[in-house]
């Protein structure tokens, strides 16, 4: 579908992209960089599935409208987002079609009572997930030099940073009436998100890191132009969602109760 | 020294109730991998393999040969731009 013809209610990306500087980086490189793009492209179709799901169960808990308007915002969010990655990926001119997504596997998606689930969703997911991608999504657009990557993480990045505080939002309504045992039971799988967010970066990283391998000249300007492409290695990846979680996850989930003792 | 992982993070913040089948399994080798191993993870379940040292070793053509099923999980965040090949932090 022609993204002219989608009708976005929120923000639909620029019409004129960056010019991609082709001739400036090596054809291995940009390979990969497409890699990760088509591989972000179907995180994002996943997600319209998630928002669209968290959307339903809302509806069917009578939230208020205010908050179903931000979880119909939250599905176009989405849909915009695979929008922009089928962008970047012609402008790389990686064009690739996308095929019909697997069965969700997520345990958050399991089949449960709605209330249950719909907490899960929100609050081991959204307020877990979205703050430590938008980390890494700003770690990657501080090293980006190059205008089509910086723009388009400059896309995401807008949503992703809203997407976090609507999960405690919404979440806050879904457990309203929950006990402290009820609230502090959804900790356990808030970790897991974490983890399992830490292992799709390549993490967990090692506690130590200082010493580091030596690299040869051609890997080093390998990885300069990964970076100006706003691709990070592990390392950094990490570093910046572990610093999402000190300063974005762990505050709102300790306001609601989720988590106790945070110092 | 920062906290490198999520499990050296909540430990540190004395956080550790969601990660105790971890710390009881791997308590000997508390948030360590193996050198420089910073290639992905095989995906054998959490931080007990990574202790077992099945992560790959850097500079290897690594990746994560599960992302595809790890990556997003479809109500939180999605994955950045992961360099899947990328062996080195």
């Amino acid at each position: 579908m022609a993204a002219a013809a989608i009708g976005f209610r929120g923000e639909r990306p620029s019409a004129d992209l960056p010019r991609f500087q082709r001739g400036a980086y090596a054809p291995e490189v940009v390979e990969r960089v497409a890699a990760s793009w088509r591989k972000l492209r179907e995180d994002e179709r996943r997600s319209v599935v998630g928002a669209s799901l968290v959307a339903a169960d809302l509806a069917r808990l009578g939230a208020p409208t205010e908050i179903l308007g931000a979880a119909a915002r939250l599905v176009d969010d989405e849909i915009r987002h695979v929008e922009i990655c089928s962008r970047v990926l012609d402008a790389l001119g990686a064009p690739s079609p996308e095929g019909a997504l697997p069965d969700l596997t997520d345990p958050l998606c399991g089949a449960q009572a709605v209330e249950a689930r719909c907490a899960r969703m929100l609050l081991a997911g959204f307020a877990v997930g979205e703050p430590m991608s938008a980390a890494c999504f700003a770690a990657a657009r501080r090293r980006a030099r190059e205008p089509l990557i910086h723009w388009a993480l400059t896309e995401l990045l807008r949503d992703e940073a809203r997407h976090g505080p609507f999960g405690i939002r919404a979440g806050a309504w879904v457990v309203r009436s929950w006990t402290s045992e009820q609230r502090r039971a959804l900790w356990p799988e808030c970790v897991d998100e974490m983890e399992r967010f830490e292992r799709a970066l390549g993490g967990p990283m090692p506690a130590s890191t200082a010493k580091q391998a030596a690299t040869s000249k051609g890997e080093d300007e390998s990885r300069r132009q990964l970076e100006d492409l706003g691709l990070l290695a592990p390392g950094p990846n990490c570093e910046a969602a572990i610093a999402g979680i000190t300063r974005l996850v762990l505050p709102p989930l300790a306001a609601l109760g989720i988590v106790h003792g945070l110092t | 020294m920062n906290p490198t992982n999520v499990r050296t993070l909540l430990l540190s913040l004395g956080l550790a109730t969601g990660i105790a089948s971890s710390v009881n399994g791997c308590s000997s080798q508390s948030g360590s991998g193996p050198p420089g191993g910073a290639g992905g993870s095989q995906n054998t379940g959490g931080f007990c393999g990574n202790c077992m040292g099945q992560n790959l070793a850097m500079g290897g053509a690594s990746g994560h040969p599960d992302a595809s099923a790890e990556a997003s999980t479809g109500a939180g965040g999605e994955t950045p731009p992961v360099d899947a090949e990328a062996g080195g932090g």
